[in-house]
């Protein structure tokens, strides 16, 4: 069954006073099933940062619809977004976005809080997802303590503290050495065989030869698709290598 | 090359208005404010007043005192300003701009500051001067007829100092600059903020301090005490306050984050750890806006209520519009008495004046030692005893004794006496150099005798006062000494002319000493003495209000940069926690509480300080003649609430500065 539908979407930005207008997606439809792993690729302007956006409902299509579990988000009002967002969703940035002021384990509860847990239960469940993460050790370390491969897997402890649907992933490797990449896809691939459902957009053909899909997109318009079927990481990259290069001659 | 630097600069101070233009101001304020000083204490009409000794000194401590302010103001703006800005001259750098290329638009950044600042200080010095000098004229019952000019010497000095100030400013900027390489300028901004650890050891010797403080101020006794223990109090309250905002703070805060159940609920998580840095970063400054408005409130109260309670004050003190005291080598007979009587009623008709009231006395005062009932001359040369066991006796005869307290007494017979002392005379006899007198009776004790302030500090129990039947007897015990022949006038008139009235009055005294054998005459009027605390509580009420509103200033630009800073910190977090699912609202409401208890500890605390302190205050504030403690207490619940409403405004207005730099 379908966990995300994208239905026509499409965005138009308009200048401020309304002389120009950029489009940056438009008729944009594709799915996502539950338990898959997609990867999103596309050049920068290619509307990869639209689509996120509009997909963690912190934007809005001028056209289209989004559903997720069957609801459609668009239509969601904003007093109640926040919290489908922590309720329905978990990301993870390029940037990390821990807030500097809380350790490590106060980074990850965060959501659990604001869903108003009991401490028992934050802590229940937060055991198992550090000790997976491997940061069980630096749970009372801060942010600025660690480094940037560790703040990664806090974040995404943060994100999957929750049990989220869907798991929004924006260039997560951008900021991280190959071997933090490495450790970082590990653990992607790790959680998405247990179930996790996660979308991931990336420049980075390391980090997409990992996912089970890739979707290419150019000028706001899915392109192409390449599923993995029973291709290895290291055939899945040639593949999406091919592709990006008659995508770039285009 | 020049104007490329300049234009440069230009661009700088545009770029960064937000923080520019309140130091602008502050340079203007502060330039306005030492000008004015400086021209009004340097009037040289100031001098040819009668009476401007305590006045000069008073504007004198104002100038040094704005001065001061004015550098510690300014550096703080500029080493924030800087703070702010290292990002951009490491861009600069690593542009390919060499420090010295860097020093030279700092230069000319310091050239424009400068400009501005004395400019725009002298325009607004020079305006408001006339107004402030006529505020000050009015409060002290000066003359208005002062002539107002543009001060040379007060637009010098003002452009001196100010120009110091800013050099020494650019040398301190240089100096960060060529500390630092461009890495660190780029990332100085953004730099690990380590968690704040809570120090107990200071914490707790900051509450000792504070306690100490509130202590000693609360259990004084007495005005010397008070003023002996003041400044200690002072500055165990100061250090503590630091020591309050810095360590106390923060234990308390991770106490909190200790306990799990009360931290891990949405409002507490946030704000609490959020507390946390603020208290880090801000407790220098919320200790500073604290000590502040307690200064603000202090100054301003105290002053305020010597003005206003100024009139009670010299009807207490003063108890009669004029009184004189003769000292003449023997007792005035009746003659002389109602010779001298007559002369006064001939004053007052010259001036047309209607005496209300007259009374005349004679009294005989010794300074002596006593031993239980028996009263010995103060001998220096006796070591057995110092000035701190001396007394004072007063003898007078039962005629002057009613005619001095208004009651009429029994007969006393020849070789008795009557005493009056609060100290529960309980002999049957008196002993009085070396003379035995049996003691009929005890009388009342007489309320405000010419000598007060004299009897008031030995604290009136080491006063006698002995009632004898007639002259003789008198005469008897002072063998030789001096007597006072007191005079107590009231009289009607306005205040120059019962002041015209005590000066004629003195020069007819004069005029009749030798032909009654007195030389010394010490006379105290009403009307003169209001002249003269006019001027100095006038004095001290200007001074204050000035430099009340000075301190009010810098707290404003404390607060005001404090937002701001706080705005940038808290954007980044804000934005944070929106994309992690908190709702703006409760963003918005979380970092509303912070705000609210960062901005409102200050204030708190320095009313629970002014709380503090209001059992010393009022033991000092009677040395400056303020024993009306309601009225003190009015004046300080006025400048509170007048500065809890002008405090809570700039909450308001820098809060909108605050949320449009986080909303942006």
């Amino acid at each position: 069954m379908s966990i995300l539908e994208v239905k026509n979407i499409s965005k138009i930005y308009t200048t401020r006073f309304g002389s120009t207008k950029v489009q940056a997606l438009s008729n944009m439809n594709f799915t996502v099933e539950e338990g898959e792993y997609v990867a999103i690729m596309g050049e920068s302007g290619s509307g990869k940062t639209t689509l996120l956006n509009i997909l963690a409902s912190l934007d809005k299509p001028t056209g289209g619809e989004v559903l997720l579990n069957d609801k459609n988000i668009t239509l969601i009002r904003e007093k109640e977004l926040s919290a489908f967002r922590r309720d329905n969703l978990g990301f993870v940035f390029q940037d990390f976005n821990l807030l500097d002021n809380f350790s490590l384990k106060d980074n990850i509860l965060l959501p659990l809080v604001l869903q108003k847990k009991t401490v028992s239960e934050m802590e229940a469940r937060l055991k198992p997802i550090a000790e997976r993460l491997g940061i069980a050790e630096l749970l009372e370390k801060y942010p600025y303590e660690v480094s940037g491969g560790q703040k990664q897997r806090t974040a995404i402890a943060r994100a999957i503290i929750t049990n989220p649907q869907l798991i929004l992933a924006d260039e997560p490797t951008g900021a991280l050495d190959s071997k933090a990449s490495a450790g970082l896809l590990k653990v992607f691939r790790e959680i998405n065989d247990d179930g996790q459902t996660i979308l991931m957009v990336t420049h980075s053909l390391n980090a997409a030869s990992h996912a089970n899909r890739v979707l290419f997109i150019k000028d706001g318009e899915v392109f192409h698709q390449l599923y993995r079927g029973n291709l290895t990481n290291e055939q899945l990259y040639v593949k999406i290598s091919d592709t990006l290069t008659v995508l770039s001659k285009n | 090359m020049n104007t490329l630097y300049c234009r440069l600069a230009m661009t700088n101070l545009k770029n960064n208005r937000q923080f520019y233009l309140p130091y602008i101001l502050v340079g203007i304020v502060s330039a306005a404010m030492f000008y004015i000083m400086r021209a009004i204490q340097g009037n040289e009409g100031i001098d040819t007043m009668r009476g401007s000794a305590t006045l000069e000194i008073v504007l004198t401590l104002g100038l040094v005192i704005v001065g001061i302010c004015a550098c510690i103001f300014l550096f703080y703006t500029n080493s924030f300003v800087m703070k702010r800005r290292r990002k951009e001259l490491g861009v600069y750098n690593i542009l390919g701009m060499e420090k010295k290329h860097i020093a030279k638009v700092m230069a000319w950044e310091a050239v424009i500051l400068y400009g501005f600042s004395v400019c725009g200080g002298l325009v607004f010095g020079i305006a408001f001067h006339k107004l402030a000098a006529m505020l000050l004229y009015k409060m002290t019952g000066l003359s208005e007829k002062i002539p107002f000019s543009v001060s040379g010497w007060g637009c010098f000095q003002t452009a001196e100092l100010f120009g110091i100030v800013y050099v020494l400013m650019l040398l301190y900027n240089f100096l960060q600059v060529k500390l630092a390489n461009p890495i660190a300028l780029l990332h100085s901004s953004n730099a690990g903020e380590r968690e704040p650890k809570a120090n107990w050891i200071s914490a707790g010797l900051g509450l000792a301090c504070i306690l100490t403080g509130y202590y000693l101020a609360v259990t004084v006794h007495g005005v010397l005490e008070a003023v002996n223990m003041f400044f200690a109090a002072v500055i165990l309250v100061i250090i503590g306050t630091y020591a309050l905002f810095m360590s106390v703070s923060i234990a308390a805060l991770k106490l909190l984050k200790k306990n799990k159940k009360y931290y891990y609920q949405t409002t507490h998580f946030i704000t609490v750890s959020g507390m946390l840095y603020r208290m880090k970063r801000n407790a220098v400054g919320l200790a500073s806006i604290c000590i502040l408005s307690t200064m603000v409130l202090v100054m301003v109260s105290t002053t305020m209520s010597l003005y206003v309670g100024m009139e009670d004050f010299l009807q207490e003190e003063f108890e009669t519009e004029v009184s004189v005291s003769l000292y003449l080598k023997n007792i005035p007979d009746d003659a002389e008495r109602e010779y001298l009587l007559a002369q006064i009623e001939e004053v007052a008709q010259q001036q047309n004046r209607k005496m209300t009231q007259v009374s005349e006395y004679v009294d005989a005062p010794f300074i002596t030692y006593n031993e239980e009932n028996n009263v010995k001359h103060f001998d220096k040369s006796d070591g057995s005893y110092d000035y701190a066991d001396c007394s004072i006796l007063y003898v007078m005869t039962k005629r002057d004794y009613e005619s001095y307290t208004g009651k009429t007494i029994r007969e006393i017979a020849q070789g008795n006496v009557m005493i009056a002392s609060l100290t529960g005379f309980e002999w049957e006899t008196i002993n009085i150099f070396g003379k035995e007198y049996p003691v009929l009776e005890k009388v009342d004790f007489p309320g405000g005798s010419p000598d007060k302030q004299v009897t008031e500090s030995l604290g009136n129990r080491y006063v006698i006062y002995v009632i004898v039947a007639d002259d003789g007897q008198l005469d008897e015990i002072r063998t030789g000494t001096a007597v006072q022949y007191h005079f107590n006038i009231e009289i009607d008139g306005t205040q120059a002319e019962r002041k015209a009235f005590a000066s004629a009055l003195k020069e007819m005294l004069v005029s009749c000493g030798e032909q009654l054998g007195f030389d010394t005459i010490i006379s105290t009027s009403r009307a003169e003495q209001k002249e003269i605390y006019m001027e100095q509580n006038g004095g001290f009420l200007f001074l204050g209000l000035f430099l009340g509103s000075m301190f009010l200033m810098i707290t404003v630009l404390i607060i005001y940069y404090k937002q701001i800073s706080e705005g940038f910190e808290d954007r980044e977090r804000f934005a944070i926690m929106t994309k992690v699912g908190l709702s703006r609202d409760v963003v918005k409401a979380a970092i509303h509480t912070q705000m609210r208890t960062v901005f409102f500890m200050p204030i708190t605390v320095a009313v629970i300080h002014l709380a503090m302190a209001f059992p010393m205050l009022k033991l000092i504030m009677q040395i400056f003649g303020l024993a009306n403690a309601s009225l003190f207490v009015g004046c300080l619940i006025a400048t509170t609430a007048v500065f809890a409403l002008i405090y809570f405004i700039v909450f308001r207005v820098t809060s909108g500065s605050y949320y449009q730099i986080v909303n942006r």
